[in-house]
């Protein structure tokens, strides 16, 4: 009886997951078995072209470069989540939700508004560059925004959040007298901090790249304001296939190819944290 | 010799440890025991280094260590809860201290392999701790720290977290592998049995003060007032009652003993239940009635709860099989030496 009425109280969730996540994610898979109609329709031909098309070269390269971008990011996400988080963790107990506030504050504008500030921040006549020349630190404004290492940029700031809280919970939980029993052995701070501390919160780290890095690796906005449309990211190429070419079918196997990148990245993810813990 | 001079430290406005004097020899089992809150943790984390006194000296054979880092200090910690690395082995967390010195790793195979002998812990080299028994994570602890040759082991509450039956195998062990070593072992619980078994020196401590520094022997046998006598295995205590010593001869008699000092303050009556006697012999020299209130029976022996005539309290008898059918409210005569009573 116990276990029916709780069943019962799952349908709701799981009728929720399954209509909207479980089923268009099924439709993706089926068209992408399709070809595209001439007029933009959808020709029901079952066939593997979609797939072949994925592994060209130009696609393939697309793909390669935004897993490099997305690896990026979540790399020096971490990179500066780390510290932040370790700080709000040392801070005395009062101020630690204060700052876990501050953390999560930026989520409460639009995100298009913070790219778009980022663009003012970056531009050739933007506030870094108009400080950095009238520091006389350079002559010619750097050429930062509409490249690369601008695109990164807006990637870090939208999710580091993520990695700080991600992190900051693996911290948090992490046993203090080891801490203090690895100093007792003779253990340096810093030894103790590479040798217990960050090996025990590695869970905390992963969990937070593999946030940044699928959060990344799909996101096509950030793409298309900070780097100027000048390059192409897998999110990119999906939205231009379903709202641009029409070309739904290769769109679906582009998606599907992202997807199965996610979930593959999940179970890494899952497996290192069974055999941290 | 460890010597520790004038050790204040506050937290706020508590003060944990209140002008701490103490002088440990070397290759000593020594103890500090105390009620929680007393300051004993305090203490033995500003030995260890985790905390700097506000006052004071801690001198290790004569070199000055009050400010020397944790990891610089030859003393080592016994965590209550052992702190065995989660994520390394048993090898790996035995050899982890000797890895921080500029040691050969063949001397530290050496050494590893010796202390894992010793420690009974050989064949669970590769085990992680969350494969081990409480008993085994123990005994990982205690090599962990052993393997660096301390000059002191801090033990803090080292049998706390063991179930009953391995904490009296463990109490064997742990003075064995001291006697062994012969390291200086200060050891910090609240359980005065395993500091009677265990230690050659307790000192007994409350409110961040030492009350009493002595044997086990001396401090079972002369505990120095009220608050140790307590503390420190099962006394009886009697609130005298001196202006009784018309009517009750037992009263007088102690009255005129000269025990009693002072007869116009309140005088409390200390005796060890094993040191009241049913039966008389040549070595009692004095005698008083008590009204059984209660029978305890214990197996082995019978616990007699009972109120005696000398004054207000409830004392606990010793008393053998015997006295299982004893009435209640019958009343019995009680022998003892007038020696064996102490006066707060």
């Amino acid at each position: 009886m116990n276990t029916l009425k709780r069943n019962i109280l799952l349908i709701p969730g799981l009728a929720w997951i399954f209509i909207f996540l479980i089923l268009p994610c099924i439709l993706i898979i089926s068209l992408s078995f399709f070809e595209r109609g001439i007029y933009g329709g959808i020709d029901y031909n079952f066939n593997f072209e979609n797939y072949s098309r994925v592994v060209e070269f130009t696609y393939l390269k697309i793909l390669l470069n935004s897993s490099k971008i997305a690896f990026l990011s979540g790399f020096f996400a971490v990179l500066f989540g780390y510290p932040a988080a370790y700080f709000i963790y040392k801070a005395p107990a009062k101020y630690q939700i204060a700052l876990l506030f501050l953390v999560m504050l930026p989520f409460w504008s639009n995100y298009l508004i913070r790219t778009y500030a980022w663009m003012v921040l970056l531009n050739n006549q933007g506030l870094i560059n108009t400080i950095l020349i009238n520091l006389n630190i350079i002559k010619e404004p750097l050429n930062i925004l509409y490249t690369e290492f601008s695109v990164i940029i807006g990637l870090i700031y939208n999710y580091l959040p993520f990695v700080i809280l991600s992190i900051y919970s693996s911290v948090s939980k992490l046993d203090q007298n080891l801490i203090e029993a690895s100093k007792d052995l003779g253990g340096s701070s810093i030894k103790t901090f590479f040798l217990v501390t960050l090996p025990l919160t590695l869970p905390g780290v992963a969990a937070g790249f593999i946030f940044v890095f699928v959060l990344s690796i799909g996101n096509f906005i950030t793409p298309d304001l900070l780097g100027g449309g000048k390059f192409l990211m897998i999110g990119n190429l999906i939205y231009d296939q379903f709202l641009s070419a029409r070309d739904w079918p290769f769109g679906a196997s582009l998606s599907f190819v992202l997807i199965s990148i996610m979930l593959f990245l999940l179970f890494l993810q899952s497996i290192f944290v069974r055999k941290i813990s | 010799m460890l010597r520790i001079s004038n050790i204040s430290k506050s937290f706020g406005v508590v003060k944990a440890l209140n002008n701490i004097n103490l002088e440990i020899d070397n290759g000593e089992f020594f103890s500090l025991l105390g009620p929680s809150g007393c300051g004993k943790t305090t203490l033995l984390r500003i030995i260890s280094g985790f905390e700097l006194p506000d006052n004071g000296e801690i001198i290790l054979n004569e070199q000055n260590i009050t400010n020397t880092k944790p990891y610089n200090r030859p003393t080592n910690l016994l965590f209550q809860s052992y702190a065995l690395f989660p994520h390394l082995n048993v090898m790996q967390n035995i050899s982890y201290g000797l890895q921080r010195e500029k040691i050969s790793k063949i001397e530290i195979d050496k050494r590893v392999n010796a202390i894992m002998e010793k420690t009974s812990l050989n064949g669970l080299q590769d085990r992680k701790p969350i494969e081990l028994s409480g008993g085994q994570m123990q005994r990982v602890a205690l090599a962990r720290c052993l393997v660096k040759e301390p000059k002191i082991l801090l033990l803090d509450e080292p049998l706390s977290a063991l179930d009953k039956s391995l904490k009296e195998k463990m109490k064997i062990e742990l003075k064995k592998i001291q006697k062994d070593f012969k390291t200086t072992f200060i050891m910090v619980t609240h359980d005065q049995d395993e500091a009677l078994v265990l230690a050659d020196k307790i000192a007994v401590m409350d409110n961040g003060e030492i009350i009493q520094v002595d044997t086990p022997k001396i401090l079972y046998s002369s505990p120095k007032n009220y608050f140790v006598a307590n503390f420190i295995g099962k006394m009886n205590f009697i609130e005298f009652n001196a202006s009784n010593n018309e009517t009750n001869t037992a009263n007088k008699k102690l009255l005129n003993s000269g025990i009693i000092k002072d007869k116009n303050s309140k005088n409390i009556l200390g005796i060890r239940p094993e040191d009241i006697y049913l039966t008389i012999n040549e070595t009692l020299n004095f005698e008083f009635e008590a009204e059984i209130i209660h029978v305890a029976y214990h197996g082995q022996e019978v616990e007699l709860i009972a109120k005696s005539d000398l004054g207000f309290g409830e004392i606990s008898i010793k008393a053998d099989k015997s006295f299982h059918n004893v009435e209640k409210n019958s009343k019995i005569s009680c022998f003892c030496n007038i020696n064996s009573f102490k006066i707060y």
